[in-house]
């Protein structure tokens, strides 16, 4: 292994240091000759030293002390990234109309299903409405809406001869109302004595009034 | 006679310039020297695109390479040689030529044996240029001549060339040339010839086969001028030793070389009868011209892997020169890049420390603006996004639409599953036909449902069959179907 390494060192050293037409140069020609090679290398490795221990720790060191406040540049970015100025204006907004197509209060639900009734007489159809209190689900508190529990039995006026249509037409009004009213239950039973009668369980959207949203 | 420049005089070991020669010397590429150094004799000629232009002999012996480079001195001059390009034919004493029989069954074999034998021969006497010959097998084993010119010699003698800006491409022994010669005089009526030439003070003896396949080549001290019985009797020991090895009958000599018509009878009264003996007169030039004709590769060049291995040493250290220069320009570049970025960075740097507080506040604003548009991004999500789409009404309209007049619907009932989050639905009725017609207009009811663009599925959880209730003797049917609503 020593030897190899013995020869394998000497063979480069002859490449290098090999002097044209001449087998056995002097060390100092030899020497010359590497010069050109050896000049180069010994510059790298400067170069390398100067890099890797001294320019290096340097930069490291004022990096280090500026670490704080780049990280703060890039979460400012990262903020930035995840929502703009304009995009967040646009959800104002978007929220703003959300809020209209909502109750402002649970207390307000018997008033609206006041006026729900109003409008189904205007289709044709008498009811009857009544609310409940919204029963909270463990997710609810973190929500900022509720919804009120609803139901409402509903037969078409004696006037009304085309009760089918005028229901249709009734819960399409119902469901693309400015409100937002869920319809989670539709019965119709017809009976050939009474006529129709329509049953429905809805819930109506409303802005939260308990104390954790009021804060 | 030989008369040395002031400044050829200096470089016994070592040449002045080690270095190509001056072009500005008017050298030309294609002008050849070619040396034939014979055991003392000094014979040269120019060539000009293997074209002969001068010729020159040494009037005096030359055996050491002291008295060589003296004598080449007077050649060069007289020759008025202007090219660097040197080929040397040499018979000397240093340069040593011995036949070796080699395992045959592989190439490689042959060649690893050989090897062999050089280091062998290098461990007893030092480092050797070498260059195997292959010659005419004895008993199915391969043949081998070995050339071997010692490193030490083979140096001096090209310090003392390059010193006068020569160098030198080819070494060639003097049974290549021989070889040559031989082979011309070769033909069926003479399946082998034994060629003796005069060579110096000795004389070469080869023997070649009709298909040029060298059976023997040796050299001998002496000539016919000195004493004609003694190479008479090297010949006949020849032609035994062909007959014996080779089996072959050679029968046809030729004599060459000076004198040799002088020498010639006593030489053929002591081969005995039957050998026909010719005397050719080959100038030693007509050698050179065919020596200077041989590529520079030929296979019995002492010296092309010496100068093949030599060139690729050079090309391989300009190589790793010019490498290590263009990684450090490399380097350098690099780092002048890593300079100027680290620059940049250290002025966003800095103007990041004096815009401290600012960033500060930014980040602590930014914090709240997307809180509150998360929380808008959620309200709106809840309000909008989330409504349950109106699948009751739709549901109804399609199957008022698609249920005949016949059928009378008695309850209908679609329910919001909210843990399971899917639809259900029931729809009773009635309708007036015989059973049979009832089934396929239920089944036709079903159909639509199913393949309906509402999407309407019959879920196996909740029922897995439509179930069609008829009494069989009566007119009027009652029928339930009960399913979900896949998707809406």
């Amino acid at each position: 292994m020593s030897s190899d390494f013995t020869r394998l060192f000497r063979n480069v050293w002859h490449l290098l240091s090999d002097v044209p037409g001449w087998s056995e140069p002097p060390l100092k020609l030899r020497i010359r000759r590497l010069i050109p090679i050896m000049l180069p290398i010994g510059l790298i490795l400067a170069l390398l030293g100067w890099s890797f221990l001294v320019r290096q720790p340097q930069i490291n060191r004022v990096r280090i002390s500026y670490s704080p406040l780049v990280a703060l540049n890039d979460d400012i970015n990262q903020l930035n990234i995840e929502c703009s100025d304009q995009r967040a204006g646009e959800l104002v907004i978007e929220a703003g109309e959300a809020s209209r197509m909502i109750l402002p209060s649970i207390e307000a639900a018997p008033e609206y299903l006041q006026d729900l009734r109003k409008t189904v007489n205007r289709y044709g159809w008498l009811a009857t409405f009544k609310s409940y209190e919204p029963v909270s689900g463990p997710t609810d508190e973190e929500t900022p809406i509720t919804f009120v529990p609803a139901a409402g039995k509903m037969i078409p006026t004696r006037e009304n001869r085309k009760p089918f249509p005028s229901l249709l037409e009734l819960l399409t009004h119902f469901t693309a109302s400015a409100n937002r009213i869920d319809l989670t239950r539709l019965a119709i039973g017809v009976d050939e004595k009474t006529g129709p009668t329509v049953e429905m369980n809805f819930q109506i959207a409303s802005h939260r009034t308990d104390e954790k949203t009021a804060q | 006679m030989t008369t040395l420049a002031p400044d050829r005089q200096e470089t016994k070991s070592a040449p002045r310039k080690a270095r190509a020669p001056d072009r500005a010397t008017g050298r030309g590429q294609a002008d050849t020297l070619a040396i034939a150094w014979t055991h003392g004799q000094l014979h040269a000629a120019t060539y000009r695109r293997s074209n002969l232009v001068a010729t020159w002999e040494s009037s005096d012996k030359a055996t050491t390479l002291e008295q060589f480079g003296s004598a080449l001195d007077v050649g060069l001059k007289t020759l008025n040689y202007r090219g660097t390009d040197v080929v040397l034919l040499l018979a000397h004493d240093q340069f040593t030529h011995q036949t070796e029989a080699c395992p045959s069954f592989s190439e490689g074999a042959t060649k690893a044996y050989l090897r062999g034998r050089i280091e062998r021969h290098e461990e007893e006497y030092g480092p050797v240029l070498s260059v195997a010959q292959p010659v005419a097998p004895i008993r199915k084993e391969a043949q081998h001549l070995l050339h071997l010119l010692p490193h030490s010699f083979y140096h001096e003698l090209n310090n003392l060339l390059l010193a006068r800006h020569l160098e030198i491409s080819r070494i060639i022994p003097t049974n290549v040339p021989l070889e040559l010669e031989i082979s011309d005089q070769v033909d069926d009526s003479r399946p082998a010839i034994l060629l003796a030439a005069r060579i110096g003070d000795s004389t070469a003896l080869i023997a070649c086969r009709q298909n040029g396949e060298i059976l023997l080549s040796r050299t001998t001290l002496g000539t016919w001028s000195d004493d004609p019985s003694r190479v008479a009797v090297e010949i006949n020991r020849s032609l035994l030793y062909a007959k014996q090895q080779h089996g072959a009958a050679i029968d046809h000599i030729i004599l060459t070389g000076k004198e040799a018509e002088e020498a010639r009878p006593e030489i053929e009264s002591k081969c005995g009868e039957g050998k026909s003996f010719a005397v050719r007169d080959t100038d030693p030039i007509n050698r050179l011209s065919a020596t200077v004709r041989l590529p520079l590769r030929h296979p019995v060049n002492l010296v092309a892997g010496y100068l093949r291995k030599k060139r690729s040493n050079h090309f391989l250290r300009r190589v790793i020169l010019i490498s290590c220069w263009f990684l450090f320009a490399l380097l350098a570049l690099d780092t002048w890049i890593d300079e100027q970025d680290w620059s940049a960075e250290q002025t966003r740097m800095s103007t990041l420390g004096a815009n401290e507080d600012s960033l500060h506040e930014t980040y602590d604003r930014m914090l709240v603006r997307n809180a509150g548009a998360a929380r808008n991004r959620s309200f709106v999500k809840q309000v909008v996004d989330d409504r349950l789409p109106p699948v009751p009404d739709r549901f109804l309209a399609y199957v008022a639409s698609i249920v005949p007049r016949e059928v009378q619907l008695s309850h209908f009932l679609v329910t919001w599953n909210n843990e399971s989050k899917d639809w259900t639905f029931r729809i009773e009725g009635t309708l007036e036909a015989d059973p049979e017609t009832a089934r396929m207009t239920i089944r036709s009811i079903r159909r639509q449902l199913s393949k309906s663009p509402l999407q309407v599925r019959f879920i196996e959880s909740v029922r897995p069959e439509v179930e069609l209730s008829l009494a069989t003797e009566a007119t009027l049917q009652r029928f339930t179907l009960e399913g979900g609503l896949f998707e809406f």
